[in-house]
Order: structure tokens, then sequence, then C-alpha cells
């Protein structure tokens, strides 16, 4: 009698391994696709012939201290490390961020940024030196003008700077008095700025990302696929349901692919609009704001030859598919980034999957936008249990904090 | 409708006899020219064929319609001699329909060889005529090495609204062979099985014959990465088309986005040998690239397909 019981129980044991087994199956065309996601595959960042001090660690070394300096602030408290702080991943846990005043969108994480060829949600800046003095002229944020950044640099960084760029006689002349603004002070303004700028994007360019368990993971299928005991450490059964999910019927590699899980496009999700009386024309504005920009590529404070630049060249000035899309942004230390989106209307992940599960088609508005915005995802149809594996899988891109890695962490003498 | 068909006869009888002649004359780019001038003849002649199928499809369905037509009569009208006498009309036309269909679909196979034909004509032409600027000549492929996909959604389209909930994304894909991840992106889109990926075309008004291809190191085409190409554009006797204005337009059929990039020409290196500077794709599949061409009274466009 015993015996007959033990004969089901062993078949139904042996079902059970061998459903858990064919979770942690994985053939080497699955290894090779997602290793394409692992942190191993992220090259440098791209060559930045618009900036010669991209590769200069004493650029980086100043750019650290700018970064966290809020002496470039109107009010002294403000600093780029305020909205982008380490410990949140360079992001600041808040809908939409405040600096001096609030700001119109949500603060993205620094992490990744070089990599990307637009930077802001709308792609309005095209390279990460240009981008730094948005905030630091923007009324509602640092607050400062050119000559205001000029005498900060001047009165604490003039040896630093000098030694870098050669000279500092735009300083010099920026920090004596005078209020009349001739076309040489203004070129010497604009120069302090775009260098101002340069030596923050060297620093931005050296944060680099730790391992998260999904790359441990990946790393581990590419040591042994079979060692299931070692996989299980890494992933549970829920959070590789969710990445099948996630590359699958979900879909969402299709635009969150690579190792910083986005392709850098401009895609219209439908996130909910923020502010119907003002609608975020996303790209569609971005573009726009980068041809009246004073500082890209093309700029002559660009340090760029010619032939460089391409992306500014070919700008895709044109196109439904610009109005109301955003960058996707890259989905690496997510769980720890709340809220969501470009002004952060979505509080957690669960609110973002319930929009991708059931989208609601994107706000139209015929007096406000210059066309019908293109809608870029469908319904999902996801059960309640996979949505909940998704969140798992997304939970797996955490990388550590660094905690040794100064980069990550106040400058010192600051 | 005769002498259409007598110039045709002409015209094949010439085609049967070109090898003999071609081969008293091999490298003479005068034969080139000639070869591309028939080449261009047959093209025309099929693009006849193809107009008299329309026709001969028309007539076919106002036939159907008229059928149509009669049957509601028929359905109304009481039992008597004028109802009998409808039958047999009904019955008369309903035996013609499939006879004009069938001659459709016979001209239209017609019209289709013809174009093939024609178009190996012109291109073998062509590469003879411009062979010191052509590097390439098959279809345009990816750079080696290049992931399998690397953009967005294979399967979304830009929906309307109002149309969301019959757009439903479709469930689990099935997996690839060799993979257990069901990877919808990695499928692509339905790209048709007899896709035309010659990159030497004839344009929409077959005024104009272009080639393309990347110019670079390896003669493919990078992904992610922004790059130049050669368009060379000549008239259907391959003399050079110079100074021709031309727009670049690019997407990916069933996809929202088109190209990242608008894509330029920047400069005319030779007559007719056009560079198109910033090319740029974003994700492998099936790509259109259009080149719309203008040059003096001449308003024309030539389509490539590409499959990265
Ligand atoms: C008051 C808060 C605040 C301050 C201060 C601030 N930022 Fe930001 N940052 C934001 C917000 C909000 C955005 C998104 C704005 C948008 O897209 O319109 C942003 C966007 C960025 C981005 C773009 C990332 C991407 O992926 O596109 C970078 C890089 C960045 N900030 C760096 C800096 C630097 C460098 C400084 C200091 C010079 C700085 N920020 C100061 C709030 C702030
Ligand atoms: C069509 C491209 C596309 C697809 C498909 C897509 N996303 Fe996104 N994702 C975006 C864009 C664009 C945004 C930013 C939208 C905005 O702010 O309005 C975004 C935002 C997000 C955010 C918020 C990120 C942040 O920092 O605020 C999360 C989380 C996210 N997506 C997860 C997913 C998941 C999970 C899937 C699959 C179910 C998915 N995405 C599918 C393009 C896409």
């Amino acid at each position: 009698m015993r015996r007959l019981l033990l004969l089901p129980l062993l078949l139904w044991c042996s079902l059970l391994f061998a459903s858990e087994d064919s979770a942690y199956r994985f053939t080497q065309a699955d290894i090779l696709f997602l290793s394409r996601f692992s942190l191993d595959a992220l090259p440098p960042p791209p060559a930045a012939p618009d900036n010669a001090v991209a590769e200069d660690p004493r650029a980086a070394a100043l750019g650290h201290r700018l970064f966290f300096d809020a002496r470039l602030s109107a009010n002294g408290r403000v600093s780029c490390a305020s909205c982008h702080q380490p410990q949140k991943y360079f992001t600041d846990g808040l809908p939409r961020s405040l600096g001096l005043k609030m700001t119109r969108r949500n603060a993205p994480t620094v992490l990744g940024a070089s990599h990307s060829p637009w930077l802001f949600w709308d792609g309005r800046k095209d390279s990460l030196w240009s981008q730094a003095l948005g905030p630091l002229l923007d009324p509602g944020e640092h607050g400062l003008d050119g000559a205001a950044v000029a005498r900060v640099i001047h009165r604490h960084y003039r040896s630093e700077y000098r030694q870098l760029f050669g000279d500092s006689g735009d300083l010099d002349r920026l920090a004596r008095a005078g209020r009349r603004l001739s076309d040489a002070r203004r070129a010497a303004r604009d120069r302090v700025l775009s260098r101002v700028g340069k030596v923050i994007m060297a620093y931005e360019r050296r944060l680099q990302l730790r391992p998260a368990r999904f790359d441990r993971f990946v790393a581990q299928l590419h040591r042994d696929s079979g060692d299931r005991e070692a996989l299980a450490a890494l992933m549970s059964e829920e959070e590789l349901a969710g990445m099948r999910l996630f590359v699958g019927r979900g879909n969402c590699a299709s635009c969150h692919n690579g190792p910083l899980f986005t392709n850098y496009e401009f895609h219209n999700i439908g996130a909910p609009e923020p502010d119907v009386a003002r609608v975020d024309l996303g790209r569609y504005a971005g573009v726009a704001a980068l041809e009246e920009d004073a500082f890209t590529c093309l700029s002559r404070w660009s340090d760029a030859g010619q032939g460089d630049c391409a992306e500014m060249r070919f700008l895709k000035r044109q196109g439904p598919e610009l109005v109301g899309a955003f960058k996707t942004p890259t989905l690496r230390n997510i769980a720890q980034t709340a809220p969501y989106m470009q002004a952060g209307q979505l509080a957690t992940l669960e609110q973002v999957l319930a929009h991708y599960n059931a989208p609601t088609p994107p706000y139209y508005d015929r007096e406000q936008h210059p066309s019908r915005p293109h809608f870029d995802i469908l319904p999902l149809g996801l059960s309640d249990e996979q949505l909940g594996q998704v969140i798992a899988f997304l939970g797996t891109l955490t990388s550590p904090l660094p905690e040794d890695d100064p980069l990550w962490g106040e400058p010192e003498g600051l | 409708m005769q002498m259409f068909f007598f110039r045709r006869a002409c015209l094949v009888a010439t085609l049967l006899l070109y090898p003999c002649l071609s081969v008293a004359e091999t490298g003479d780019l005068s034969s080139s020219n000639s070869l591309m001038t028939l080449g261009g003849e047959l093209l025309h002649s099929a693009r006849a064929l193809q107009a008299e199928s329309v026709s001969v499809t028309a007539h076919s369905n106002a036939l159907r319609k008229e059928l149509n037509r009669l049957r509601v009569k028929l359905r109304s009208l009481p039992a008597g001699d004028g109802r009998e006498a409808l039958g047999e009309t009904i019955d008369l036309l309903a035996q013609e329909i499939p006879l004009w269909q069938q001659q459709a679909a016979e001209l239209r196979e017609r019209s289709q060889g013809e174009r093939e034909r024609a178009l190996a004509l012109l291109e073998r032409g062509y590469r003879e005529l411009w062979q010191p600027h052509i590097r390439l000549t098959g279809p345009l492929q990816l750079e080696e090495g290049m992931p399998l996909t690397s953009g967005h959604n294979a399967r979304i389209r830009s929906v309307h609204p109002s149309k969301l909930n019959m757009n439903v994304a479709t469930g689990d894909s099935a997996p690839t062979e060799d993979m257990t991840l069901a990877v919808p992106a990695a499928q692509g889109q339905n790209i048709p099985g007899e896709l035309d990926l010659r990159s030497f075309q004839i344009s929409r008004e077959l005024s104009v014959f272009a080639h393309v291809e990347p110019e670079t190191g390896a003669g493919r085409v990078p992904l992610n990465e922004i790059h130049d190409w050669k368009l060379i554009l000549s008239d259907v006797n391959g003399a050079p088309l110079s100074g021709a204005e031309v727009e670049i337009v690019g997407h990916m059929p069933g996809h929202v986005h088109g190209l990242p990039t608008q894509p330029r020409v920047t400069a005319e290196s030779a007559p007719g040998v056009y560079r198109v500077q910033g090319v740029k794709f974003q994700m492998t599949g099936w790509w259109v690239m259009t080149f719309n061409i203008a040059a003096g009274p001449l308003d024309d466009a030539v389509t490539f397909n590409i499959r990265l």
C-alpha cells in the first residue's frame, strides 16, 4: 500500500523538478541574447570630439567638485547633487525636483547618460557639457547667470581652471566689475560656461555601475549554465518568469534594450498628461530647442572638427512621431528610483505596469498639439501574477551602491 | 491593340537575338546602352500589360455589380415570363465573369514576367556602364557580428486610440528553434517572402534607374551608426542624371517610426554619383528607403527594400 502511494509522489516530485529546471534552462542562443543586456556588454562612452577634456582626469576631478558644490547657485544651497543624489542612484526621489523652485519634470539618473546621443526627457541637448548649462542657468534650479558662474570659478577654482585650459584671462575679465556686456565679455562668458560644462561632463563620464544580480546571473550562465544551484542563488523563478515576459510577451525589450535597458529613442507610451493646461510636447519641442541652442556640437564652443556632430547635422526635425514622445529611460536601478515617468506621474512600479497592461491613449488637444500624438504601445493583457513577475525582474537590475568608489561620494576638501 | 502586340513580338525577337549580338560587342559601351534601351522598352510593354489587366479587372468588377443588381431585381419580380428571361441573362453574365478574371490574371502574370526580364536587362546594362563606381552588386547587408535585434516593437504600429481594443498584443510568440526565450522583437515583421531586395531599381515613372550602396569599409550597413551611402542616378539609357534634387525617406513597414536621422545628399562627386550622408538604422528588419527625385520637369521616386 505504501509503495503504491510512493510512486505517484515520486512522479509528482520529478514533474515539479522538471518544471523548475526548465525555468533555469537556457540555450546558447538564449545566453547570447541575454548577454547583450549585461553590463559586460557596455562599451566605454562614445568618443566626444566636441569636448577636448572629456578624458582628462584633472577635468573629471574638477567636475566632481563642481557637481557637489552648492556655491554654484543663487542661494548657495543647490548643487547638481541636490537633485542627483548618489545614494539614490543620482535621482532625488521626488515627482518633480526642488531647486530654487519646483521643476517641470522629474530628475532622471545621470548614470549611463554619457551613452545617450540626446539629453533630457525631450532630448533638447546634444551633449552632457551643454546639458549641464541648463540647470545652472535655469532660474528655478541653480538660478545663476554666466557671469555669476564665472565668479564662483574665479574665486574657488581659478588655479585648476588655469591648469586645465592654459589661461584664466576670461575668468579675470569677468570677475572685474563692469555691467556692460561687450562682445568680448559675452564671448568670455560663453567660453567659461562651456568649459564648466565640459569638466562636469568629464566627471559624469567616469561614473560606473557595479554588476547587478541580473549581470551576475548572465555571467554565471556563461561560466556554467548547468549549475542550477548557482543560478538559483542569483535569480528566483519568479524573477526569471518576469525576465521572460520582459523580453517576450511584454515586449518591453523592444524599447528598453541593451546593457542600459534603453534604445535612447523617443516614444510616446501615453503616460498620463501631467498638466492638460500646458501639454508637454516632448521631442517635438526638444528638436525646436536644439535648433536654437547656442551650445551644440556645431556651435563655436564645441571642440569638434569638420565632419563630426553627425547627429546634429542630420537631426530629424519632422515627423508626427515626435509629438509628445520622450526618451526611453534606463531601467538600471529602477526599483530604487521612484517615482516614474517624465513628471513623476506614477508613484510605483505597480502603477507603471498597470499602465503598460491597459494603457490610456495619449492626451490630445487640438489647440495645443501640432498633430495627434502617435501611440507606440499596445495593451498587454497580462495577469496580476505576471505583472508581479515583471516587477520582480526589474528588482534584479539594482546595482549595489559602491561605497568605496570616491566618484559616488562628496569630493574631499569641499 | 494589334500594333501593340506586333511591337512586342519584335521586341521579343530582338531579345532572343541579343546574346549573339552581345558576344560580338562585349565591352562596348554602346551595347550596354542598347541593352538598357531594350530593357526600358520591355518595361513599358510590361506596364502596358499591367494597365490592360487593370482595365480587364475593372470590366469584370462592373459585370459583377450589374449581376448583383439584376439578382436583387429578380428577387422582387413576381413569377412570370419576364422573370424567366432575366434569370437567363443572369446565368450568362455569371459565366462571363470568371473568364474575364482569368484573362486579367494571365495579363498580370505576363506583365510580371516581362517586368522581371526588363529589370534584369536594365541592371546588366547599367552595371557595365557604371562599373567603375559600383562595388556592391547584391542586396544591402548588415555588417557581420551585429546583434539580432536592437530597436523597438516589431509588432506595434501606430494605432488610432479609437481602435485600441482591436489591437491587443498577441500572446507569446512561438520561440525560435534554438531559443527558449520567446522574443517577439527578434522575429521581426511580416516580411513578404519574395521581397525585391535588389540594389538596382527603376523609378516609379520608369524614367530613372538607380543604384545604392553603403560607403563603409566592408560595404555593409552598420547598426546604430551614422554612415554614408552612394546613390547613382541615370536615365533609362544609362546616361547620368546630374544636378537632381533628392529627398530621402526611410521607414519600416508596420512600425510607427522612420529613420532616427534625416539623411541627405551632400555632394555629387561625379555626374550622376551622389553622396548621401547621415544614414542610420536603429534596428534590424525590413526597411524601405525611398528617394524622391526632382530634376527640371522630372518628378519621380525610386524605392529600395532592405532587409537588415
Ligand atoms: C533642481 C533639481 C536639479 C538640479 C539642481 C540639477 N538637475 Fe539635472 N535634472 C533635473 C531634472 C528635473 C532633469 C530633467 C529635466 C528635463 O528633462 O526637462 C534633469 C536632467 C539631467 C540630466 C539628463 C539625463 C538624461 O538621461 O537625459 C543630466 C545629465 C543632469 N540633469 C545633470 C545635472 C547636472 C550636471 C547638474 C548640475 C550642473 C544638474 N543636473 C542639476 C533636476 C536637476
Ligand atoms: C515603445 C517603447 C517602450 C516600450 C515597449 C516600453 N517602454 Fe517603458 N518607457 C518608454 C518611454 C518612452 C518611457 C518614458 C515615458 C514618459 O516619461 O512619458 C518609459 C518609461 C518606463 C518606466 C519609468 C522609468 C523612469 O525612470 O521613470 C518604466 C519602469 C518602464 N518604462 C518599464 C517598462 C516595462 C516593464 C515595459 C514592458 C511592459 C516597457 N517599459 C515597455 C518606452 C517604452
